[in-house]
């Protein structure tokens, strides 16, 4: 654990150089310095806080909706071949539309508030979630299903007993992925029509010519993307605890 | 105890149906054990699935003692090839799997897993998951969950095959020491001549595919854990292997 600490610390300086580096040579006030931009990070605090509240309420309601409509969806089409049949062509179709496009459509008809935003994002997520959990589902060896129906388990059973928790990894790894793109979506929705959400105080620094705030909103952004990869990470070792044996040792 | 007459069974492929197994008639008595030997792709793990109810024959019937195998019925229990361990699961929870899934409360049990879990010599691994058994402890950890069930029969897919030869040894004695004790029904199938001349007390042979029975032996030496050593036991496997040849 403490190795793995150390080796997050080493490499955010080793981030940190690259930008000092990156900053000295194109010498622009458009790309500042880190230490101006962590000493303003901190010295706007008040007004960060509030934006980066907005941003982590829409992006985990709007991932927390895709998981929880999506998970089931994945599983039942993993299990019911037929059905995935059926289905397999309409999320294929539907899962390479660039579903941002249709921003000004969602804020016409869901209204300029949070809701729209939330509702991209999930719908974003939905089919990514949807199609990594049916192939985690699909891939479960056939013989652990058979072996625990021998036993006289029922099909809840076999379900919360084998199919659930063998996707589990499979969901984990849809969620982070996912994840990545949530927060792309979120900032694209907070530029257009709205005054909360770093992606608002990230346009609005950069239409005030102020660099340095612009950049501490980049700084804010990007954190609120690791706290929530390290979130995923910490739940993932305590729900499969299975995967992580060595490292406990 | 087990009553099959005239069981076929074909699965489906890309449209094209392949016999897997025909006209398989067999009889075993209750308290025996009984060894299905066949080479690779002759249907005998088809024949065990439809034994314990896991698929149902496409003709013919299987009777265990006088019903049909339904996915329900709970005296049998069957270890598939690779035991079939839930990896999330630990020793315990594997080993209490089947009593959770009936209903039942494991407290009551207490006693019962217990004993089983030092007879199969996995009292300390409880809290291990089965990623961090050996092949040989993975065996007695799906022997003993099965056990808690208390089946009157056990039916087994190749179970010793993929261990080493000494702990394949080992382990063919335990089971035998809680055959002689619990004296439940017991048919395996295997690809192993001498595990099934050990351990089989009716041989059944199948020819290759699609398969049917070739022969079906009186085995009354088996079971003698010195057996192995004398000349009598090298004399029936060499039977047994003339009879897999010509049926191959």
């Amino acid at each position: 654990m403490l190795k793995k600490i150390s080796h997050y610390i080493i490499t955010i300086i080793i981030v940190i150089l690259i930008w000092w580096l990156l900053s000295f040579m194109l010498n622009n006030s458009v790309f500042p310095r880190p230490l101006p931009v962590f000493m303003t990070f901190f010295a706007v605090q008040d007004k960060i806080q509030g934006h980066l509240l907005a941003s982590l309420f829409r992006v985990i309601l709007g991932v927390g909706t895709a998981i929880l409509i999506g998970v089931p969806c994945g599983l039942i089409l993993g299990m019911v071949k037929k059905l995935d049949h059926i289905m397999a062509p309409f999320v294929y179709l539907s899962y390479p539309v660039p579903k941002i496009a249709f921003l000004p459509v969602v804020l016409l008809i869901l209204g300029l508030g949070d809701l729209s935003k939330i509702f991209l994002i999930a719908i974003i997520i939905f089919f990514q979630v949807v199609v990594t959990t049916r192939d985690a589902a699909r891939s479960i060896n056939p013989e652990l299903i058979l072996s625990v129906k021998s036993l006289g388990a029922n099909n809840w059973q076999l379900f919360y007993r084998v199919i659930f928790p063998a996707a589990l990894p499979g969901i984990f790894t849809a969620v982070r992925i996912s994840t990545g793109t949530a927060i792309a979506v979120l900032f694209f929705t907070e530029t257009f029509a709205t005054f909360s959400g770093l992606g608002y105080f990230i346009m609005d620094a950069w239409t005030r010519v102020n660099y340095i705030e612009m950049f501490a909103g980049i700084v804010a952004l990007s954190l609120l993307g690791l706290s929530l990869f390290l979130l995923i990470d910490i739940l993932e070792r305590v729900s499969c605890k299975w995967l992580y044996l060595d490292d406990s040792k | 105890m087990i009553k099959a007459q005239g069981i076929s069974y074909s699965y489906k492929q890309n449209n094209t149906s392949i016999q897997a197994i025909t006209d398989i008639n067999l009889d075993i008595l209750p308290s025996t054990t009984c060894a299905i030997i066949g080479p690779s792709g002759c249907g005998k793990t088809t024949l065990l699935y439809i034994l314990g109810g896991l698929l149902k024959p496409e003709e013919g019937t299987v009777l265990i003692n006088g019903s049909p195998p339904t996915g329900k019925r709970k005296d049998i229990a069957i270890i598939l090839q690779e035991y079939g361990l839930l990896p999330w699961n630990t020793v315990l929870e594997n080993v209490t799997l089947g009593l959770k899934i009936r209903g039942l409360n494991t407290a009551h049990y207490k006693d019962r897993v217990n004993a089983i879990l030092e007879e199969m010599e996995i009292k300390n691994q409880i809290d291990k998951y089965p990623s961090q058994l050996s092949g040989g402890q993975r065996q007695r950890v799906a022997i003993a969950r099965s056990l808690t069930l208390q089946p009157d029969l056990l039916l087994m897919d190749e179970p010793f095959s993929s261990l080493d030869a000494l702990t394949r040894e080992h382990i063919q004695n335990v089971f035998l020491n809680l055959w002689k004790k619990y004296q439940m029904t017991s048919v395996f199938v295997t690809h192993s001549i001498e595990e099934a001349v050990f351990l089989g007390q009716k041989i059944i042979v199948l020819s290759s595919g699609p398969g049917r029975i070739t022969e079906q032996l009186e085995n009354s030496h088996f079971a003698r854990e010195d057996w192995r050593s004398s000349s009598s036991f090298f004399e029936q496997c060499q039977k047994v292997r003339s009879i897999l040849k010509a049926g191959v």
